[in-house]
This record gives C-alpha cells, structure tokens and sequence, in this order.
C-alpha cells in the first residue's frame, strides 16, 4: 500500500476546503455544460480567499518552508 | 493600408505578450522569461487585448501560444505582483469589478496549439489547457499547485483537465497539486507529441 499511502499523504498535507472544494468541482462539473462550469469555478474560488489558510499558503511560499493548514 | 504584420507588430518590443504573423499564422508568445513567463496584471491585460485582435483578423487562419526561452511557457499568476485585494469577493464579484481569469477571451473558433516548453504550472497549465492542440519538449513539466497554497485554479483548471484526461487522473493532480513531466503528459493524453527539442 505504499504507493497509496504516498498520494494520500501528499492530498493530506494540502490546505483541506481546497481540497473538497476542489473535488466538489470536479464531480459536479461533469454534470454541467463547460461555460456554466467554469462561472461556478470561478465562485468557489471566492469561498477560500480570505482563509486563514489561504493566507497561510501565500506565506508559507514566500518564507520557502512547508505550510501548515488547519482547515479554517 | 499597413500590411497585417506591420499592424499587429507589438508597438512597444518591451510588451509583456509578443504576437507576428507568418503564414496565415499567429504566433503569441509570452515574453517575461526573466520571471518564467509569468503573468502579472499588465500581462493578464495584454493577452486579454491580443486574443481579440487575433478573434477579429481573418488573415489568421491559425494561432500558437508559447513562452519566450525554453524554461517555461509559463509559471501562473506572478504572485509577487498580485497582491490579495483588500474589497471582498462578493464585493469585487458583484459590482462588475471582479478579475477576469487568466484565459478571458481565449475562446475562438479559430484552432490554438500550445507549445510547452519548460515549465507549465498553474494558470500557465490551465492556459494550455484552455488550447486545442498541446505539444511538449522533452523538458516540459506540468502541475496544478493551487492546493498547495490554500486556493483551488479558477481558470477552468477543474474543469478542463478532468475532460481532457479523465477523473483519476485529473484529481491526482488537482488534489496533490504535484508536477509531472512529459512523459506523464504524453500517457495521459494531455499533450499530442513530445519532441526532443524545443519546439
């Protein structure tokens, strides 16, 4: 299971509400003609804007060290 | 009358989006290879203008869209420019201020290849995606890391790759935001051809 375990590590140390927000898109996308898809993708983007973890990312990158998300 | 080329020659050789005409076709390249070609709003709004002109003039037939240098075709937002906005995005969203993404008005009928050379990464993969026909040099390396940094692509990133590649694949790499090169392009699908030089 290491090859598993690996990918889901990897998913786990993303900030978590990209995460689904992103999976949410995804399969409800698939569902939906393209232009309406990506008016909803460009919605959902707004709903992690202003996180906590958002802002997290955006440091973590500029002091170049892992960042640590806590789903909020 | 100014030939095509000579009009739409760049007016200034310092602008970010480089666009000639041979042959019939366009080539558009962005050029800020000492920032991988990365967009910052004054990009954003050049592409934005070049696409149009190449929508309305029917002497192009067809349209290439690359990076300047072989590094990359480009690296998403320059987030060193693109400072978070202090309005809300309900604010900025519903008073007609919201920004347009990476790819507004890339959407023609006219066919658009991407040449990847180098780096592809987030809006700059999305770009690519947003294309009709994508080729790769041995070096090109994709990836959407939005996730990485706490945002998710809003350039048709979640909905374009799952299309193209199929949702395994399209959420592996949306979920773990990790790069891949060429060769993984190839297998999935997501580039025509892999050439050994730059192309």
């Amino acid at each position: 299971m290491p090859a598993a375990l690996a990918i889901a590590r990897r998913i786990a140390q993303n900030a978590p509400l990209s995460v689904r927000a992103i999976k949410r898109l995804v399969r409800t996308g698939l569902d939906m003609p393209l232009d309406k898809d990506l008016e909803t993708e460009y919605y959902v983007f707004g709903l992690p804007r202003d996180t906590e973890d958002r802002i997290e990312g955006r440091r973590a990158s500029q002091e170049k060290r892992t960042a640590v998300y806590r789903g909020r | 009358m100014t030939p095509p080329f000579e009009r739409h020659r760049p007016r200034n050789p310092d602008t970010p989006v480089l666009y000639e005409l041979r042959d019939g076709v366009a080539i558009v390249t962005l050029s800020r290879p000492e920032a991988m070609n990365s967009i910052d709003p004054e990009t954003r709004a050049d592409l934005r203008g070049v696409w149009r002109q190449v929508s309305e003039n029917d002497d192009i037939r067809c349209v290439i869209l690359t990076g300047a240098g072989d590094k990359a075709l480009c690296t998403g937002s320059d987030l060193k420019k693109t400072m978070p906005p202090v309005e809300s995005f309900a604010q900025l969203s519903f008073t007609g201020n919201g920004q347009a993404p990476m790819t507004a008005d890339i959407d023609m009928d006219k066919p658009i290849i991407c040449a990847v050379n180098g780096h592809a990464f987030g809006g700059g993969m999305e770009l690519a995606l947003a294309c009709d026909i994508r080729l790769a040099s041995k070096n090109a390396q994709f990836g959407l890391t939005e996730v990485r940094l706490g945002t998710i692509p809003a350039a048709g990133g979640t909905q374009r790759l799952p299309r193209l590649v199929g949702q395994s694949d399209a959420l592996k790499i949306l979920l773990t935001g990790d790069r891949f090169d060429a060769a993984e392009a190839l297998r999935m699908g997501l580039v025509s051809d892999v050439w050994n030089q730059r192309i």
